[in-house]
């Protein structure tokens, strides 16, 4: 992955962008979504106002790790809390008519698009703070200054943690819905404590069988809903196998 | 990190090893049916399936005794060139099934691996099917585990 300073020109939701015109009306703007894109941040977008505001929570909840990893490593990580700095990140862009379609567009991945937008908001906030010598000390440039993995390596690995934490969620939540909340209990001493079903088998009144069984439930759920993550940040299914080596390897 | 993650049960360092697990299997004739197993009326289509395989009609799964390890042993070889044969589709999974009842019926009835599956896959194996079945089916298939050496 190219660096943000190299990036392809583009600079998504921002005054910097160099826009593509297709789909766009005569006032340069976009209608929709592109109704060929049946994805799920595309379904989203075509439900209206509930479905932008689901989108842009699974955004946040997503995201904002490993855009506060990225601001952490920059050379203006003394303009304000990182928290405050990707809320604003978030307000600023994600309502902005075109910017999931532009992304779509782009063909990269959704996080590379918000890590590639992020930097250009983070210049222009330090452009603006300057102008309005808001804060005394500021770096003369922005840039990013990790000095161990490279930030697309960190921004990938707080990635794969935020997938896998909501992947946990979404199955968690699936599992006590249809009824399998023990099912779930036991992947998570198996698998995310990484306990054996021999310690804890006894206190939960079953066998090492049965739990495995059960565990076979909640994993598949697990599965599917880390997987569902992945089409969403825009893998395609049959290139899921590769992106999951991918982050493994970040 | 959210609310919602914090609350999680979550070990630092294992995010690798939950993200492996969503590696895909492909490939696996098994996994068809697993698959198929999950979306359909898992005993009816195993019924259907058996009545394909004269020595099992009306089977249920079987209770103890009903058949000689040679029938079980007769039954596996039919179900594996049924399945060298048939292309992908409803005859594999067919195939797939018959393969499958035969070798933990050989364990259930007559505590014999008929299998050449090494031990840890087959246990593996019958917890899949186990895992998308209920009831009688599913005690069925975890008999026959309970045969093999847990591993995991």
């Amino acid at each position: 992955m190219s660096t943000p300073e190299s990036s392809p020109p583009e600079a998504p939701g921002s005054p910097e962008s160099a826009a593509t015109t297709d789909g766009r009306t005569s006032t340069g703007k976009k209608d929709h979504f592109p109704q060929t894109q049946q994805t799920w941040v595309g379904d989203r977008i075509h439900e209206g106002p509930q479905g932008r505001a689901d989108l842009n929570r699974h955004i946040m909840q997503v995201y904002a790790d490993p855009l506060r990893i990225y601001f952490l490593g920059s050379s203006v990580r003394n303009i304000g809390e990182p928290e405050d700095i990707v809320g604003g990140f978030f307000s600023d862009r994600l309502d902005r008519e075109d910017f999931f379609s532009d992304w779509q567009q782009s063909g990269k991945r959704l996080r590379h698009w918000l890590i590639n937008a992020f930097h250009f908001y983070l210049k222009e906030e330090l452009r603006r703070r300057k102008r309005d010598k808001r804060i005394g000390h500021l770096p003369q440039e922005f840039d990013v200054t990790h000095g161990g993995p490279s930030p697309e390596q960190e921004v990938d690995r707080a990635f794969r943690d935020s997938i896998v934490q909501t992947a946990l969620a979404t199955a968690r939540a699936e599992c006590e819905a249809k009824g399998y909340a023990a099912n779930w209990q036991v992947f998570e001493r198996h698998h995310c404590q990484q306990e054996r079903y021999a310690d804890f088998v006894g206190e939960m009144g079953i066998d090492e069988t049965q739990a495995a069984v059960m565990v076979r439930i909640a994993r598949r759920a697990f599965i599917r809903a880390l997987r569902e993550q992945l089409q969403r940040d825009g893998t395609s299914a049959e290139k899921i196998d590769a992106e999951i080596r991918e982050l493994m390897d970040a | 990190m959210t609310e919602q993650h914090d609350s999680m049960q979550f070990r630092q360092g294992t995010s690798k090893d939950l993200l492996r697990l969503g590696l895909s299997s492909p490939g696996r004739p098994l996994d068809q049916l697993v698959e198929l197993l999950e979306r359909v009326d898992a005993a009816a289509w195993l019924a259907g399936a058996l009545d394909a395989h004269d020595c099992l009609q009306g089977a249920e799964p079987f209770p103890a005794g009903t058949h000689t390890l040679e029938q079980l042993e007769a039954l596996k070889e039919q179900a594996k060139q049924h399945g060298s044969s048939a292309a992908a589709g409803s005859s594999a999974t067919h195939a797939t099934a018959g393969y499958f009842v035969a070798v933990a019926a050989a364990l259930n009835e007559h505590g014999t691996k008929i299998s050449s599956a090494p031990e840890a896959e087959l246990r593996a194996t019958l917890l899949d099917l186990a895992s998308v079945t209920t009831d009688a089916w599913q005690q069925f298939w975890m008999q026959a585990a309970r045969f093999l050496e847990p591993t995991e």
